[in-house]
């Protein structure tokens, strides 16, 4: 029961630096509200939306869901490889090992004010 | 939606309406029971010989066709969403982990680019994924009365495939344009650019 609550604190308190250290990237908008099947992570007392912290086989596993930021320098592979490392780097400053894999999914672009609309 | 829960609804709305089928041809007398049903649900059935077993034979009818229907509506969503394509595509997957974007978000961004080119009025796109990762569009496009669909349909098809292969990352196939006149004389005037 103690092993699990510190666990799961464990996972909002990596869950939230994820997401920060995603979200301080200047190609991410922001945090995907996720159609369909919400990705979260779930603490006593708090939510984390946007990332879902999986462990498996004692690897740590990281899923952020994300909305990239449009212009005409987006590329989404290049994006994804720095989001990847700025995660890395936050997890590593808490004191966590490695993660195994990071999924990055990039649910929606988002359009600055100003550009032509998406019809 | 994953394969298995797919294969699980089409099954389900062929069950649907094989059974509501067979109900129905042997409540209009069409089939026998012994013909369509196992024989051992053949024999509980018989025709109506009264007034009460015929408002229950209008109740059959109405059941069969409601199920009839319903079946045919599962298997068009299922069509529906098979020809939606898939809800992500992926960009890159390695040790490292996934890199995807949903199917929404590309079709957006064909309909922007295509949008930008002048003459065009009206975009609609759907993307897929083949098996070895490389994108197909298909765009329909409503081109102006001024504009000529060739040169549209051509500007269309480089802009679409250069802005989705450096956003996206992923090399393009094909891109599919069809082009018609902007107008209610669309659909006479339409032409496709492979």
């Amino acid at each position: 029961m103690g092993d699990d609550f510190a666990r799961l604190t464990n996972d909002v308190t990596l869950a939230r630096a994820a997401i920060a250290a995603a979200c301080a990237m200047p190609g991410i908008a922001g945090v995907s509200p996720s159609h369909g099947v919400e990705v979260a992570t779930y603490g006593p007392g708090e939510t984390v939306r946007g990332v879902a912290v999986s462990r498996s086989s004692g690897k740590m596993g990281l899923s952020l869901h994300l909305i990239a930021r449009y212009d005409s320098a987006l590329a989404l592979p290049a994006l994804a490889e720095q989001v990847r490392g700025a995660v890395r780097d936050a997890v590593a400053a808490l004191g966590e090992g490695p993660p195994g894999a990071i999924d990055v999914a990039f649910e929606d672009l988002h359009v600055e004010e100003g550009c032509p609309c998406i019809p | 939606m994953h394969t298995l829960n797919r294969l699980i609804a089409i099954g389900l709305g062929l069950v649907i309406m094989v059974v509501a089928g067979a109900v129905l041809l042997i409540a209009l007398g069409v089939a026998s029971p012994e013909q369509v049903l196992p024989s051992a649900w053949a024999s509980r059935l018989r025709t109506p010989t009264s007034e009460a077993e015929s408002t229950g034979w209008g109740w059959t009818i109405g059941g069969a066709l409601l199920g009839l229907v319903a079946g045919a509506a599962l298997l068009a969503l299922e069509w529906r969403s098979w020809r939606r394509g898939p809800a992500w595509l992926t960009v890159t997957d390695d040790g490292l982990g996934r890199v995807r974007i949903a199917t929404p978000a590309v079709q957006a961004l064909v309909r922007r680019e295509a949008i930008r080119i002048d003459g065009v009025t009206r975009v609609r796109s759907w993307v897929d994924q083949d098996t070895t990762r490389e994108l197909r569009i298909r765009c329909r496009v409503a081109v102006a009365p001024s504009a000529s669909m060739a040169e549209v349909g051509e500007a269309v098809q480089n802009r679409v495939k250069a802005a989705v292969e450096h956003h996206v990352g992923r090399p393009v196939a094909e891109v599919v344009v069809e082009t018609a006149t902007a107008g209610p004389q669309a659909a006479r005037r339409a032409r496709r650019v492979r």
